[in-house]
């Protein structure tokens, strides 16, 4: 197999090997940003040394992976251009993410600085394989702010939080607000859409479903769970989803009744005048964010552009146009008042909803996948 | 005789430095585009113990079940692609030219919008609200809707695959001259004898090309059973999809995607033990101490063949054929064009929904689109790149159906195996390979690449349709021209290429539209810099499927119909036997001045 695993020690030394080319000109200007940034720093404490000072990265390149459509154009809008304006750097996307990550990285091709748009799950799932940079910058600015992230790492930013919710294609008719009542086929008659790529999440909800407290839920009770799936199968038309797009589309043209959706979608989707509902009562919250990745060129400007997508004022402008929650409550503070009980971490909502446990998901999806693959070919 | 296979082989120095030259570049491409590709592939399924991936995937009881799946599935759709495509390519024969291209237009257009656009139009008719909800409920699907049940799903495959099975029978009908059947009559035969006898028989090989093509390409396909096949839709590709995409595991899904190769491998040689599976493909000369051979097998066979043509005639139907045809090809026609309709309209939904009935009428996304240059970019380099690997694809397959033709034994399976193999790995394998290939000779994010990698994609279909024209090719016209006084180029120009008219029409439309719909590859090879028009709309519909896709489509659709109707006012389209008669004649002509 030619996948090998590096270690973190390795990236470390892949990361001091490839010094940033410079003219004379621009190491003065660095030098002289980085003592304006040292004073700043010193008056203003951590907060302002996270951005560092005007022009920092002027004239150099920054390559982002990520994902296309509507999120990349608010990315475009919101980070891309304003951080480029302060910074002076070049960002240049490439919005094909993901699928040559892995064939590039094993053969040693540069692919992009940064990539933005993973959520936890698979972030954790690539950095065992050790397509990530650690650097501890990325872990030390998420403390700084005060994010509440429950896996701090250097290996990743976490800069927005979502959930895993129900949603129902629109008002006429009732709204399940716990798993139990989404299994429920007699109170609320109708299909259900579960989604296809992983078994994550939904065999989570199956077990609280069937009485499992919230507490005792990990590590899975695997059997019981698919057992309780199949009860959903036989009860009603389950209807198998593909993406976060098929989810409202199936919504939106009422082939699902219900579905299980991603927080930030239906929030969207209502925007866009789909009229759907949705409730975060008994929903599994989880992160998304950003990575350095493996033979990064430019890590410095990866780190610098992770920094300025985590200012609060970005996060909140960025939470209001995409549903995706700041990761920490100084930025959701800033989400304006009308958007704000709409967001995954807003107080009241917050409290009704489960931590996803991405950890056990990251060990154990492997194993699962067989089973859930099984499952859903018979 | 000095036809075009002899005028390679000529001894002239010329030629041999030409077919030398020639077998260099096709066996540099190849390698490049395919063998290496495919060695890098077996590698990577190779671990330590050696089989261990191999070993776990045919442990797998789900594995094993989706295989099943997965073929089966097939075997119902290249079924019912028979059933449809063939008396729909014999109307097609019947009709007059104009109506005849019109059809064919009508045919091909729906490749020209993405097929995911296309997979989305089924999802609406099929759905809850959809034209054949009532059908559904008729069915059983309490709701109503098909979606997430098996005749919906084969349904939209045979939708997406029936082109390759119509055009191919298509165009070995379309060489058989029309006037065999009047002296089939003259002679005494019944209608169905003829039809049996002689026109059957001869429309084989197109048959067969249909079946090969629709087969191993539904066995790769994943995002329509992904979006439509609910729980009947777990297929092999989309196993493969997730090892890459979600477990990381390029060694299990190598395994997978060798292992199907092993399936493809498996059901040829089976069925050449029951067929000639090259004299089928027409790369076999048909010697006559061959025939004497089979003589006896085929004399008993013919017998069965007049009763089953006795039968048939005392049916009612058999006076009707044209009218039953007409029909078969009017359903090819709906099934085939429905869901455009269905994209044409819904590009005028105002909301981020495909949806219909919208509304209200509302032009949002055209002005999204039209605003914006990359569409604009994404579309040129389409077409660059698809006219380059279309013209790869059809020489590089003209020349090894040529060749395989011109040889004998392992050279020739050999050959067969080259030309057919990259359709029967699935695909996204095919892509991790040619993607590992192509960044160590550091080959990526070039448009000249891309059409390399877009031509061996392509070069099954325009590989198989030239053989399938060369085996209906009487060689005869050859001897006559030559016979007539022709140069061995002039006869391959003025005679055969004229009655490969056909054929080569077919293998450069089939291979185009692969091109254009081609989107792993592009992904993972053309990178940032290059996007395509697949690629634009799958970076617009994997984060959220919006109208913007169906008003792409929809201009696709105009520009191409707009050429169409260009080009027949033009006056193109005469039918390639016209034009042959008319060389020979000319050729007569000149010979007695």
């Amino acid at each position: 197999m030619l996948t090998t695993l590096v270690s973190a020690g390795e990236d470390k030394m892949a990361m001091q090997r490839k010094p940033v080319p410079a003219s004379p000109l621009a190491r003065l200007r660095a030098l002289a940003v980085a003592i304006v940034s040292l004073f700043f720093a010193i008056a203003f404490g951590p907060v302002v040394a996270a951005a560092a000072g005007p022009r920092s990265l002027e004239g150099q390149q920054i390559v982002l992976y990520t994902f296309g459509g509507t999120q990349l154009e608010t990315t475009r809008e919101l980070v891309i251009k304003p951080f480029e304006e302060e910074t002076g750097a070049n960002v240049i996307v490439d919005d094909t993410c993901c699928q040559r990550l892995q064939a590039a990285l094993e053969a040693g091709q540069f692919i992009g600085d940064v990539v933005v748009g993973l959520d936890r799950g698979g972030m954790l799932a690539r950095d065992a394989r050790g397509w990530f940079v650690h650097d501890p910058r990325l872990e030390q600015v998420a403390r700084d702010r005060g994010s509440p992230d429950p896996y701090p790492s250097p290996a990743m930013l976490i800069l927005h939080s979502y959930s895993y919710v129900i949603a129902a294609k629109d008002a006429s008719v009732p709204l399940p607000t716990t798993w139990a009542e989404f299994w429920d086929t007699k109170r609320f008659p109708g299909s259900r859409g579960i989604n296809r790529i992983t078994p994550a999440v939904q065999l989570d909800a199956a077990l609280l479903a069937d009485g499992v407290p919230a507490d005792k839920l990990y590590p899975l009770d695997v059997d019981r769970a698919f057992k309780k799936m199949t009860e959903l199968r036989d009860a009603t038309r389950v209807v198998v989803l593909n993406s976060g797009a098929d989810q409202i589309n199936s919504l939106g043209t009422g082939e699902a009744t219900y579905a299980i959706v991603y927080s930030n979608r239906a929030y969207m989707a209502k925007r866009g005048g789909i009229p759907i509902n949705f409730t975060y009562s008994d929903g599994f919250m989880t992160g998304n964010g950003g990575a350095i990745l493996k033979g990064a060129k430019n890590v410095d400007g990866a780190v610098a552009f992770l920094e300025y997508h985590f200012r609060p004022d970005v996060l909140a402008r960025f939470a209001e146009r995409t549903g995706m929650s700041p990761a920490y409550p100084a930025a959701a503070d800033l989400i304006r008042p009308e958007y704000r009980p709409l967001m995954a971490t807003a107080p009241e909502n917050a409290k009704l909803q489960h931590v996803l446990n991405d950890e056990y998901w990251q060990k154990n999806l492997a194993a699962i996948m067989e089973r859930w693959v099984a499952w859903l070919s018979q | 005789m000095p036809d075009f296979y002899s005028f390679m082989r000529s001894p002239s120095a010329l030629g041999r430095v030409g077919v030398a030259g020639a077998w260099l570049a096709v066996g540099t491409f190849t390698a490049v585009t395919f063998l290496i590709p495919l060695a890098l592939v077996i590698s990577q399924s190779l671990s330590h113990p050696i089989a261990a991936n191999y070993v776990a995937v045919l442990r797998s009881s789900a594995t094993r079940v989706v295989e099943l799946r997965t073929l089966q599935l097939g075997v119902i759709v290249t079924a019912i692609c028979v059933i449809i495509g063939y008396p729909a390519a014999y109307a097609l024969t019947r009709l007059r030219p104009f109506w005849r291209s019109a059809a064919i237009a009508a045919i091909v257009l729906p490749f020209l919008t993405s097929y995911l656009v296309r997979t989305y139009g089924w999802i609406a008719i099929l759905g809850v609200n959809g034209p054949l909800a009532r059908l559904g409920s008729l069915l059983g699907s309490p709701s109503g809707s098909l979606n997430g049940t098996l005749p919906g799903l084969i349904v939209a495959m045979t939708h997406m695959l029936l082109p390759l099975m119509i055009l191919p029978v298509f165009a070995a009908m379309n060489t058989i001259d029309k006037r065999q059947l009047q002296a089939c009559s003259s002679l005494g035969a019944k209608p169905s004898e003829a039809f049996l006898c002689v026109y059957f028989p001869q429309t084989v090989p197109g048959l067969a090309t249909g079946v090969v093509l629709v087969f191993v390409a539904s066995l790769g396909f994943f995002v329509t059973p992904a979006l439509i096949g609910g729980f009947s839709g777990t297929t092999i590709a989309q196993i493969i999809f997730s090892f890459v995409n979600e477990l990381f595991d390029f060694g299990r899904a190598s395994s997978l995607g060798v292992l199907l190769l092993l399936v493809v491998g498996a059901l040829f040689l089976i069925a050449s033990r029951f067929v000639d599976l090259a004299a089928v493909f027409g790369i076999k000369e048909r010697l006559a101490s061959a025939r004497r051979q089979r003589s006896r097998r085929k004399l008993r066979s013919s017998a069965a063949v007049m009763l089953l043509a006795r039968v048939t005639s005392r049916t009612p139907l058999a006076d009707r054929i044209g009218l039953l045809a007409g029909s078969f090809l009017a359903a090819a026609l709906f099934i085939l064009i429905l869901p455009l309709v269905y994209v044409v309209l819904v590009s005028f939904q105002p909301l981020r929904l495909l949806e219909l009935p919208t509304a209200s009428f509302s032009l949002t996304w055209y002005r999204q689109v039209l605003s914006r240059p990359e569409w604009f970019d994404a579309a040129r380099n389409s077409l660059v790149v698809a006219l380059s690997a279309t013209t790869i694809s059809v020489v590089v397959g003209f020349f090894l159906a040529s060749r395989a033709m011109a040889s004998a034994g392992i050279a020739r399976v050999a050959i067969f195996a080259v030309a057919i193999g990259p359709l029967a790995i699935p695909h996204i394998v095919l892509a991790l390979g040619i993607y590992g290939t192509f960044l160590r000779l550091d080959l990526t994010g070039r448009l000249w690449s891309l059409a390399l990698a877009h031509a061996i994609v392509a070069l099954p279909y325009a590989f198989v349709n030239i053989a399938n024209g060369l085996a209906t090719y009487d060689r005869q016209l050859d001897r006559a021209a030559s016979s007539l006084g022709a140069r061995p180029f002039a006869s391959f120009r003025r005679v055969k290429l004229p009655v490969l008219r056909t054929s080569l029409l077919t293998a450069c439309a089939l291979a185009f539209l692969v091109s254009l719909d081609e989107l792993l590859i592009t992904l993972l090879i053309a990178g940032p810099a290059l996007p395509t028009l697949p690629v634009r709309m799958w970076a617009s519909a994997t984060s959220n499927i919006s109208p913007e896709l169906a008003v792409v489509g929809t201009l696709l659709v105009m520009v191409a119909s707009t050429v169409f109707v260009l080009t027949k006012l033009a006056g193109l389209g005469r039918s390639g036997k016209a034009i042959a008669r008319g060389s020979v004649l000319q050729l007569t002509m000149s010979e007695a001045r």
